[in-house]
């Protein structure tokens, strides 16, 4: 049945087409990714079967109009496209508010929705900003809302003082922080508004 | 730890445009030895900014609903509480304020307790008067301040 062979080669080769189509997109998009950021990843991509793409020793900042908005290193970035997935281990982001403040987040694994740019932390995070440091299990950001959320234990500290809570809500934009259960702290009277997390430097 | 505020409550709400916090559900202060206790009680802070404020930080603890105080071994109830920690004031009102010592009473519209000269100052209202009973060999509510001098 030489004419049924012909079509089903037809559809082999086309698909192979769009195969290695598909891979030098995503490909150069990668490289423009790193290349914007003027880092260009020092060892070559690990092999990793699941994942679309990895990279070691990764760094991406993403800004507009040349404003920095946000930039995130990993150790290792395992990138899932058709999942628009990126899964970033040994993590630091940085978020770069209008206030000129600067939010810092460090955290064992990172999940980042390449869509959404939303980002779920875990494992030893660490969120400073000013002279405020939070430490959690697990936060999530969404960066529509500019909300950070943490439905595992938290701890506030600062120089003079210490707060604790169950679950903990901070809202970047609005300014206003609020937590859960089981609050505890202790503050020495000149704390200067420790409370206000979200106060600008 | 001497001038160190204990605070436990289920909630915490905290605004920086409002620079307050807002503690609320079971809360429980304590400072110098005192223990608040309020439905709801909020911190409201000074930066420093108004003119001729050199000190910052904590100024006022504003306790409200079913507040309570022990302090030098008085007992105080009132629907609200303002404890000013520059003077070392506190002022009691609603309920009407109370405090007991012992057997000891004191009652009347406003209750204000220095707790640095460890003067207690009642007024009465309308329709409140100002009601003491002191009971003979009590201490009453006289009380050596240990407080130090600011």
């Amino acid at each position: 049945m030489k004419g049924g062979n012909t079509i089903s080669t037809k559809k082999v080769i086309r698909r192979v087409l769009i195969a290695i189509m598909a891979a030098t997109a995503l490909s150069t998009g990668v490289i423009l990714v790193t290349h914007r950021s003027g880092e260009v990843p020092v060892t070559g991509p690990a092999t990793n079967e699941k994942a679309t793409l990895t990279l070691d020793k990764m760094r991406h900042t993403s800004s507009r109009q040349g404003v920095d908005e946000w930039s995130v290193e990993a150790e290792t970035v395992n990138l899932y496209n058709t999942e628009n997935r990126a899964v970033f281990l040994m993590l630091t982001a940085r978020y770069f508010e209008k206030s000129g403040a600067v939010t810092t987040l460090t955290a064992d694994k990172g999940v980042l929705d390449t869509e959404t740019r939303n980002m779920e932390v875990s494992g030893n995070v660490v969120v400073t900003r000013g002279g405020i440091t939070i430490t959690s299990d697990a936060l999530t950001y969404t960066k529509e809302s500019q909300v950070i959320i943490s439905t595992t234990p938290v701890v506030i500290t600062d120089s003079i003082s210490r707060l604790t809570g169950d679950a903990m809500f901070l809202d970047l934009a609005g300014g206003r922080m609020t937590l859960d259960g089981n609050v505890n702290g202790t503050l020495l009277e000149e704390s200067k508004g420790k409370f206000d997390e979200t106060r600008s430097p | 730890q001497e001038g160190e505020v204990g605070i436990n409550a289920d909630h915490l709400t905290s605004d920086s445009q409002g620079r307050y916090a807002l503690f609320s559900g079971n809360v429980r202060i304590t400072r110098d030895g005192a223990v608040l206790k309020a439905d709801t009680v909020q911190l409201h802070y000074e930066d420093g900014k108004k003119k001729g404020d050199t000190t910052k930080g904590l100024s006022l603890i504003e306790a409200e609903g079913n507040v309570t105080m022990d302090f030098e071994e008085k007992h105080a109830t009132a629907d609200k509480a303002l404890y000013d920690l520059r003077k070392e004031e506190v002022t009691l009102t609603g309920g009407p304020p109370k405090v007991v010592s012992g057997e000891s009473t004191l009652t009347g519209k406003t209750i204000v307790i220095n707790r640095l000269t460890g003067a207690i100052k009642v007024d009465s209202g309308k329709s409140t008067r100002v009601k003491v009973r002191l009971v003979p060999g009590e201490k009453g509510f006289s009380f050596t301040p240990e407080k130090k001098d600011k």
